[in-house]
């Protein structure tokens, strides 16, 4: 008897090799994909009963005689359906695998009949059951190996004074178990692999949609021109890192020559940042409506944000009222990196902050400090994106650079000095990638 | 960013190392906040292994603070380099956190 299992368990490892490169062929088809994700049509699925019918014809094609009995893996194309595709792909592919299976006859056609359709129904139960989901690897070579045992036990059952049952029965079972469990095992890793392909790429998707989402969020937002003040020149630019977002600007014009202006950074990344950009903008700009007082506005917008908005959600802000007529600004830095104002002699003074950043506590007052800018005067604002950009070496631009740069810079006009302070942080980080959104607002006075 | 953490004496020291930034910000807290608090009285988190910090950082140590707040447990910073102690000046929080040079002091400061 071992003579004849030996060449038999090579024939039927030979089989299961070609089940595994039945399942990576099938799980690459776009109509497995669908009825795999619910998506499926009826024609979906009976094409798909059609393919596991064959796997299962081929299954039994395959198998070899044993004293009259066939020792195959009839039963894994319709489980397999059953698991990842539920009970009617899977009951459809059991049906054409019995079928010719009654076709071939002999005494445990019956029971194997019936072994197959219920091996098929129970694996459609058992994906209805796990929430129309696969059930995992090991769970489904369990789930083969149990039915392969009802499979031995029908067969026992139904077919009782066969001389030489027992025989029988221990080689078909053993090694139809062993290789429809590898069989299993092999079709588990496949489809596993394939559920993760499926994930990535559609993660990726996902992510793609959202950064997509979250720039036109923060382009909506930001003001798409600059206020025209005599006697004063105004710039702004922002450009954002590919992953962090929540850079914003504002200018608030109002009446009698007094214009506002501001410039924020906002904690977090991607769409909660951009949300939350959103609301800290429409927060903040309500508040500057309301009172026209930098601190006062400030921390009217600081409650606001601290009542309504998740914990650990917080941002930086200059906020300044600029007078056209006399060139004083009045101005409320809440936590944030110090704008630098450089005088027309290229004296420069720093407009260090005057309270905490914004949504950190509550009820915090905010204070006005006032400085006046004279003709020739710039007045430079920028986020941390600035002032951290970082090198290869792992060195930031900081501070002194920006201070130095400007001084350089500050006859020209100021989108030139905008450029100017741009291309040397480039030149500075060199092939180091953009980490942190940058953004600059710019105001000087110009001669009358 | 690698994350080593021990109790003892009801103490927990949380170390940060390496970049804190906003790529690994959102883990950093969610590991530190899912620390059962239960037989705690006083966390201190080592920030002298830290090599960069971004003003994500701040939300981590923020949030946190909010965290323990709640829970009625004193939180404290230690081991403050320069550019942490700027960022946090520049967001003026210097007053608003327990800043102790080092564990040590920080224990200290948590048992008398």
């Amino acid at each position: 008897m071992h003579d004849q299992i030996v060449p038999a368990g090579v024939e039927l490892f030979q089989l299961t090799s070609v089940i595994i490169l039945v399942s990576y062929f099938i799980s690459r088809t776009s109509v497995y994909y669908r009825v795999v994700f619910q998506q499926g049509s009826l024609k979906d699925k009976l094409l798909l009963i059609l393919f596991f019918g064959a796997l299962s014809i081929y299954g039994t094609m395959s198998g070899f005689s044993l004293f009259g009995a066939q020792a195959n893996v009839r039963d894994l194309g319709p489980i397999i359906a059953g698991l990842t595709c539920g009970p009617l792909v899977g009951l459809g592919a059991g049906i054409i695998g019995v079928l010719y299976r009654v076709s071939l006859g002999g005494i445990t056609m019956i029971p194997c009949c019936l072994a197959t359709l219920l091996s098929a129904l129970i694996a459609g139960f058992v994906w209805w059951y796990h929430k129309k989901r696969f059930i995992g690897t090991l769970p489904a070579v369990i789930l083969v190996l149990i039915l392969e045992l009802v499979h031995v036990w029908l067969v026992s059952l139904l077919t009782p004074d066969t001389p030489g049952l027992d025989e029988i029965l221990w080689t078909m079972g053993t090694s139809g178990m062993a290789l429809n469990c590898i069989g299993m095992f092999c079709f588990s890793v496949v489809f596993h692999n394939y559920l993760l392909e499926k994930k990535t790429g559609e993660e990726l998707k996902r992510r793609n949609t959202e950064l997509e989402i979250a720039f036109q969020i923060q382009e909506s937002i930001l003001p798409s021109h600059f206020p025209d003040i005599q006697g004063f020149q105004v710039t702004a630019y922002s450009k954002p890192a590919r992953e962090v977002g929540g850079d914003f600007y504002d200018f608030i014009q109002f009446e009698k020559n007094e214009c506002g202006f501001l410039i924020a950074d906002v904690s977090g990344k991607s769409i909660p940042a951009a949300i939350f950009m959103g609301l800290s903008c429409m927060t903040i700009r309500a508040a500057a409506e309301w009172v026209r007082h930098p601190g006062k506005a400030v921390s009217l917008a600081n409650n606001l944000i601290y009542k309504y908005v998740e914990s650990g959600m917080f941002f930086s802000l200059f906020y300044g009222i600029l007078d056209a007529e006399t060139g004083n600004v009045r101005y409320c830095n809440a936590g944030h990196p110090p704008p630098v104002l450089v005088r027309k002699d290229g004296g420069i003074q720093l407009l260090t902050k005057t309270g905490k950043i914004i949504g950190f506590e509550k009820d915090e007052v905010y204070h006005d400090e006032t400085v006046m800018l004279n003709v020739g005067d710039l007045l430079f604002c920028y986020t941390d994106g600035v002032s951290e950009s970082t090198n290869k070496e792992g060195d930031m631009y900081g501070m002194p650079r920006i201070s130095r740069v400007l001084a350089e810079v500050r006859e020209q006009a100021t989108e030139e000095v905008v450029s100017s302070i741009l291309s040397d942080i480039s030149q500075f980080i060199g092939k180091s990638p953009q980490s942190d959104d940058i953004t600059v607002l710019m105001i000087k006075r110009t001669e009358l | 960013m690698e994350i080593q953490s021990g109790v003892k004496d009801a103490i927990l020291v949380v170390s940060l190392q390496g970049m804190l930034d906003a790529s690994n910000a959102d883990p950093v807290e969610e590991e530190i906040v899912s620390i059962d608090l239960l037989p705690l009285k006083g966390v201190i988190i080592d920030l002298s292994g830290l090599t960069y910090m971004s003003s994500s950082g701040i939300r981590v140590l923020i949030k946190i603070r909010r965290h323990l707040k709640n829970a009625n447990i004193r939180f404290a910073i230690s081991s403050l380099q320069p550019f942490v102690h700027e960022i946090l000046d520049l967001a003026d929080l210097l007053n608003s956190f327990e800043i102790y040079p080092d564990i040590a002091d920080a224990r200290a400061a948590f048992t008398t």
